[in-house]
């Protein structure tokens, strides 16, 4: 009853936020990139609800209007492990073998980095930017999903429905997208709302240490890192942005606990 | 007559569950006396083992007390403050658990478990405690207690692990010991020799046993007297040797005839057709109705109380027919 | 299986890891666009001058021999020199270390201090309304970015109420402590929700447990039962949640650095990257996991030495 009012109201904060993501150009008037250096660095009022940065920029159009680069790229930097590690985690758990101990040392190896040192030497090594970031967090996040999956994997391969389903003589593919795949996937999806949030915290971070999206577009981690200068005086600059996050965070969380709720029914 | 060690008064018992209040007891009254050895049998859900947590007050966070009283030594216990009320109960009653592994704590070294209530609770010097601490593991029969003594819970056997729980139990030097099925999860040979061990403790130093279980063959072994448990109430009060004889109510009867053989030391876990009423809902009538051979039409509308058949108690409509349940049983052809 | 073959077996297993590890280090030179000779020599690049770099780089021998002078130099510790400044690249992250190293213990003892209390807080009575509080701290803190708890921390308790210096580190132990207690906390503030989640659980299973009645039976008194009976196992449950969660740590350090100026490892590789100084770059990825491989061992170990359970599996 309770999660599914919180689950709900977790539904509701994001579809707003995705909405206006959707519809910027229509909710806001300003150009997010626009610089108009007269009126720089102006207190929240009438015309720009959150006043403007240091360029002139409208504060309040950068926000939604990087919500945009923000939630796309926090989303298909999770699409593309998930469906890899997903994959990986059933075949190697079924199979077991030398393919599965080999790729658990891949495993074992990408958990012993530090994720943030990870995906920052990765981005070094394909140079910063949109398609760097989606490419640096899958290479390190399909490794939860791959784990999570075969250890449910492991766990159902012992059932007698997957023994039922064997003996049958169905072939292998059929078994496991069919039978196996139903079963063990319900982690991997609720894993994934938390995922699709440290991703984003992992944007953010890489765009506030200069790392992420370039410069003018409009993204949260870069504002926060633009905006701390003024932090004393225009506080609300750099802070925003991060409050956004801990929103579409909260809302992930929010769905995330809805869904488990749902999934164990 | 002395005051018994512990008297309950009408108690009740409540748990709050996610399907609503549940009355898992409901007007329980007994005694127990010096020496006295009480087997409390029903199948799980029966309130058995609750009983035994209430009285000593280690009922979960879910479940109070909602009725009734509990005197310990002559002393009500509600009249006492937390504090108090542990320290006087613990010097009354020790309880020894179903599952030895569960009930010792994985971190700590038994013997240094055995000890820590004459070290902190007694008094004791450090060598004192660890001396009384041998001497009670030599007392429920660990021979090699020097060796067995900074061992830890999981390096030692089921049969073992059990005896070391009795023996923290004894460290408060109680005249009583709740068992709460302390054999269900031992091996036949070592339910054996448990249950020898505390018929030795009883005929040795006269300690009291309560004993909480499903299999009536232990409690034929061990117990003077049995109270059988249905639904959060007793149904049948009486002596071992009258109710396994002469069983005077028909869910005693069903219990009796489902255990394959009395004599036994063990025996399998019995079966009876049908369902435990649900008791988060109102008790209309006797909660046995449903599953009894020998229900009458006021069983459904009126719940019977407890009352005097022969030289046992037993609350059933029918009790006066007991010794024509045979028949009545086979001619119903129900079970 | 007595402790010490329990660590032998612990330490056999790191062999594929370090492995793993090194490959991984080793690539990154070769996986980035462009020859390190190109950056190093910038305009000056002529081909003879590239072949002799090459050479000295010994860029030009084969690919597994390379690799193995890079173990070989790892193991030795020498991590090459910097591009930037020609100093050697160990003795660099050395020079760094102590700043990260009080940075991430710090974290470490305040997300202790934090998570410990609220856990046994929230677990000892359940459903209660400071256990819905404690419940919700997960909710809300798993989802603040590093740098936003970061510069929250700076706006309140460095400019709007200055008590603590906002950036650098200081030149003295005290203005050491000082300088790192805000970059700490902000640690702290992301890593005690993820252990108050599991703390709380794991508190839960050993309030709930059987032996938690038998010491109440025993008629020991409640802070005994807490100190000695809930706590002991409690310590051991944060030792393997901290070890679970030091890669994510370590990690932090590297934006915290930023965020509040810290000369520390993480700083060390953050400007490397804007040089393209490629040599303190996989000097300090290395040493992040291998910090991170060693902390893990650490944990487990202290896990085994705490809790009798774990050697004999």
């Amino acid at each position: 009853m309770k999660s599914n009012k919180t689950f709900y109201f977790g539904l509701t904060m994001l579809g707003t936020i995705v909405l206006a993501a959707i519809f910027a150009p229509l909710i806001t008037r300003f150009d997010p990139i626009e610089q108009d250096l007269m009126t720089t660095l102006s207190s929240p009022n009438a015309t720009h609800w959150l006043g403007t940065d240091a360029f002139g920029r409208d504060v309040f159009s950068r926000i939604i209007f990087g919500a945009r680069i923000d939630l796309t790229i926090g989303i298909l930097a999770v699409l593309l492990p998930f469906i890899v590690g997903v994959t990986l985690g059933l075949v190697t758990g079924w199979f077991g073998g030398r393919f599965d101990s080999f790729i658990m040392r891949i495993v074992d190896t990408v958990i012993a980095f530090p994720f943030y040192v990870l995906a920052i030497a990765l981005v070094f090594i394909f140079g910063p930017g949109v398609k760097s970031m989606i490419v640096a967090i899958s290479l390190v996040g399909w490794v939860a999903y791959c784990r999570i999956v075969r250890a449910n994997v492991l766990v159902a391969k012992a059932q007698d429905y997957v023994h039922a389903a064997t003996l049958t003589g169905l072939p292998t593919t059929r078994i496991l997208r069919k039978h196996l795949l139903p079963n063990v996937i319900s982690q991997a999806i609720v894993f994934s709302m938390s995922d699709i949030v440290l991703s984003i915290l992992a944007i953010v971070s890489l765009g506030y240490l200069g790392l992420g999206v370039a410069v003018p577009t409009p993204e949260w981690g870069s504002m926060i890192q633009e905006g701390q200068p003024y932090l004393l005086q225009q506080w609300w600059i750099a802070t925003i942005p991060g409050f956004m996050v801990v929103i579409v965070g909260f809302s992930l969380s929010l769905i995330g606990d809805g869904l488990v709720a749902r999934l164990e029914r | 007559m002395s005051t018994p060690l512990i008297r309950v008064e009408d108690l009740s018992v409540e748990i709050k569950t996610g399907r609503g209040l549940l009355k898992a007891i409901r007007g329980v009254s007994f005694e127990v006396g010096a020496g006295d050895s009480i087997g409390i049998v029903g199948e799980s859900g029966s309130g058995k083992s609750i009983t035994l947590k209430a009285i000593l007050g280690l009922l979960p966070n879910n479940a109070q007390v909602t009725a009734g009283k509990i005197f310990i030594k002559g002393v009500d216990a509600s009249t006492l403050n937390k504090k108090a009320r542990r320290a006087l109960i613990s010097e009354t009653a020790g309880m020894v658990f179903q599952d030895a592994i569960a009930a010792l704590n994985p971190v700590i070294s038994v013997g240094a478990q055995i000890a820590e209530v004459p070290r902190f609770r007694l008094g004791q010097s450090k060598s004192e405690a660890r001396a009384t601490a041998l001497k009670l593991m030599q007392q429920v029969g660990i021979s090699d207690g020097e060796e067995r003594f900074d061992l830890y819970p999981h390096q030692l056997s089921g049969g073992l692990r059990q005896r070391i729980a009795i023996a923290i139990a004894l460290s408060s030097n109680p005249q009583v010991l709740f068992c709460d099925e302390p054999t269900t999860a031992l091996d036949v040979t070592i339910q054996a020799q448990v249950l020898r061990l505390l018929l030795e403790l009883r005929r040795d130093s006269g300690l009291g046993l309560v004993f909480v279980t499903h299999d009536l063959a232990v409690v034929n072994e061990i117990c003077d007297s049995i109270k059988v448990m249905y639904a959060g109430k007793f149904v049948e009060i009486g002596g071992v040797d009258d109710t396994f004889n002469r069983p005077t109510h028909p869910y005693t009867y069903s219990l009796l005839k489902a255990a394959p053989d009395p004599e036994a030391v063990v025996s399998r876990l019995f079966t009876i057709g049908g369902e435990a009423p649900n008791l988060t809902l109102p008790v209309l009538g006797c909660p046995f109705a449903p599953r009894c051979f020998t229900a009458v039409a006021e069983c459904g509308t009126s719940e019977p109380e407890l009352r005097a058949v022969e030289n046992s108690q037993s609350a059933c409509f029918n009790s006066h027919e007991h010794k024509s349940w045979r028949a009545a049983e086979q001619k119903s052809g129900a079970l | 299986m007595s402790y010490f073959t329990y660590v032998g077996k612990r330490l056999i297993q790191l062999l594929p890891v370090l492995f793993g590890i090194s490959v991984f280090v080793f690539t990154i030179v070769h996986l980035i666009p462009g020859e390190p000779a190109d950056v190093l020599l910038g305009q000056n690049a002529t081909p003879a001058r590239v072949a002799i770099l090459n050479h000295k780089l010994g860029i030009d021998r084969p690919i597994v021999i390379q690799y193995l002078n890079f173990v070989w130099d790892a193991m030795h510790f020498s991590l090459g020199t910097s591009f930037y400044n020609k100093e050697s690249v160990a003795s660099l992250i050395i020079a760094r270390l102590p700043a990260t190293a009080m940075l991430l213990s710090g974290g470490v003892i305040l997300s202790i201090l934090i998570a410990l209390p609220l856990s046994i807080l929230a677990a000892s009575k359940r459903g209660a309304w400071r256990d819905q509080i404690v419940r919700a701290v997960p909710i809300v803190g798993l989802g603040m970015p590093q740098v936003w708890v970061g510069i929250m921390l700076i706006l309140l308790f460095g400019l709007k109420f200055p008590l603590f210096p906002v950036s650098g580190f200081g030149d003295t132990f005290t203005q050491h402590l000082r300088s790192v207690f805000l970059p700490s906390l902000s640690i702290a503030i992301l890593l005690s929700p993820i252990l108050i989640r599991s703390l709380r659980a794991s508190m839960l299973e050993i309030l709930d447990s059987d032996f938690i009645l038998t010491a109440r039976a025993k008629g020991i008194s409640q802070t005994r039962i807490t100190i000695v009976h809930v706590l002991r196992n409690a310590i051991i449950a944060s030792v393997t949640v901290l070890g679970v969660n030091i890669a994510y740590l370590v990690g932090s350090t590297v934006i915290v650095e930023r965020i509040f100026v810290i000369p520390g490892s993480g700083s060390l590789m953050i400007d490397a990257i804007a040089r393209r100084d490629y040599p303190i770059v996989q000097g300090v990825t290395l040493f992040f996991a291998i910090v991170v491989v060693a902390v893990n061992l650490i944990t487990d170990l202290v896990h085994a030495a705490l809790d009798p359970r774990v050697a004999l599996k």
